[in-house]
């Protein structure tokens, strides 16, 4: 799986993302329809996720999510003690 | 509340022009600060729709004075109603004074650098709008700087003790930020992602302890909440721009000072303070349902503060960007709150009720009425 691909479909998950204030979904269909902005705003132009197998879709969706996976939990911001 | 279930609130057929109902009335009269006309006990129908509006609203929750609420509303309200609205406005009043404790150290370091920086959105109402700073809540405190200063200002508010967190899915809770996704969306955004402190308040009063453990509703701003000490967060988003294509450059020049609190602090001018206003309310109402129409309560309370020469400069600033649509849809619904417009409002409204000759709607942004849209309907 090229890098570049796997940047530009990454990145059209974070601008949902970003919209959603959430983190990213799993899934070859969170892929399949997040990637549609970046391959039609011609950030790649030789890969087309309507080309790609099921199974290459699960190993896509795979390296974004674990690209964009959350760090540990909310206890790891510490948390301080403030009167109002 | 979700936009269909706000319009599934309103009664079949009705219409959010001139007759509003009875629910719409009421919050439209809190909202800009003053008793309904008809201070009756409403039906357990019309009083539950009410405070369903006024939570969807909370960021103005605490504008409303404790006559207010403990007279007018309380007559209007059925008693399960008022302690619904009355638990929401004390959970939401010690979330904003957490967030303005939480973000005083970073301001004061701004203020004190040769940093030019402003507040915006409701973090800038509260301190030119409200009698207190606290009665114009928000999730978080937007800032303003250049896009040079941005990394200088992030050092900043990490030094005051943010970090760098995205929250977590389906909850409000915050964890630490994965660099990367960072990386991924600053490099295609005009703000930073977000910046949390986490706080556990150490003197909530009894009733706001009660009041945030007994309604779940407040659990998206309070947690830990049978601990001693809840906790929330404050949250500063930093912006370099208004939108990908509007600048921040004249905002940042026009920006003022402001003392408040024994703070000084930096706000827009009025005109740009007001577009601003127009553009997140308009833009971001007719993009969504039911989204947005706290902002109302801002624009109602700066009516007085558009004397001719200022409403000139937003009109300039409005006409710059392609948003006199905008304003008229917004300014014109101001009646509906009772606000007498000043000659020169109502002139714009009377003048731009007609677009220009050969214009389109897309090309004028203009995307038709705001009014249903903020309401939920289409």
């Amino acid at each position: 799986m090229d890098e570049d691909f796997i940047d530009a479909v990454a990145s059209a998950i974070a601008d949902h993302l970003w919209a959603s204030n959430a983190l990213p979904p799993n899934g070859p269909q969170a892929v399949r329809s997040a990637s549609q902005p970046a391959i039609s705003d011609g950030r790649n132009s030789d890969m087309d996720i309507d080309e790609l197998s099921e199974v290459e879709i699960e190993a896509l969706a795979e390296q974004i999510v674990t690209k964009l996976s959350p760090v540990g939990s909310y206890e790891d911001i510490p948390a301080e003690k403030i009167e109002i | 509340m979700s936009a269909a279930n706000i319009a599934s609130a309103l009664p079949q057929g009705a219409f959010l022009g001139e007759i509003l109902p009875t629910p719409v009335k009421d919050v439209v009269s809190l909202m800009a600060g003053h008793a309904p006309n008809s201070v009756k006990r409403r039906s357990a129908a019309d009083s539950s729709k009410a405070v369903d509006y006024l939570l969807s609203c909370w960021q103005i929750l605490p504008s409303f004075s404790d006559k207010l609420v403990k007279g007018p509303i309380k007559k209007i309200l059925l008693p399960v109603d008022y302690r619904r609205l009355c638990n929401a406005r004390l959970a939401v009043i010690a979330f904003q004074k957490t967030q303005i404790a939480g973000c005083r150290p970073l301001l004061a370091t701004l203020e004190h650098s040769e940093i030019n920086y402003s507040l915006l959105k409701g973090a800038a109402s509260g301190c030119i709008l409200y009698p207190e700073r606290y009665m114009r809540t928000s999730w978080d405190f937007d800032l303003a700087v250049s896009w040079e200063d941005l990394p200088t200002v992030e050092a900043m508010a990490l030094e005051a003790g943010f970090h760098q967190a995205q929250r977590i899915t389906e909850s409000a809770l915050f964890c630490p930020a994965n660099r990367q996704l960072r990386d991924i969306v600053e490099k295609d955004h005009y703000e930073l992602g977000f910046l949390v402190r986490r706080l556990q308040v150490t003197n909530l009063s009894p009733e706001t302890l009660d009041a945030i453990r007994t309604e779940t509703w407040t659990h998206q701003f309070w947690h830990d909440v049978d601990s001693v000490n809840p906790f929330c967060y404050a949250a500063v988003d930093i912006h370099h721009a208004m939108s990908l294509d509007i600048g921040f450059g004249e905002l940042l020049t026009s920006a003022r000072s402001v003392s408040i609190d024994n703070e000084t602090l930096r706000v827009p001018s009025d005109a740009w303070f007001a577009a601003h206003l127009v553009y997140k309310l308009y833009w971001e109402g007719v993009h969504n349902y039911a989204k947005g129409l706290y902002q109302y309560a801002d624009l109602v309370r700066l009516v007085a503060r558009l004397d001719e020469d200022t409403f000139v400069e937003l009109i300039d600033i409005l006409e710059k960007y392609n948003l006199i649509a905008a304003g008229y849809h917004s300014f014109k619904h101001l009646p509906k709150f009772g606000v007498e417009l000043p000659e020169h409002i109502a002139s714009f409204i009377s003048d731009t009720q007609y677009p220009p000759e050969d214009g389109d709607p897309t090309g004028l942004n203009d995307l038709g009425d705001v009014w249903p849209k903020l309401w939920g309907l289409r």
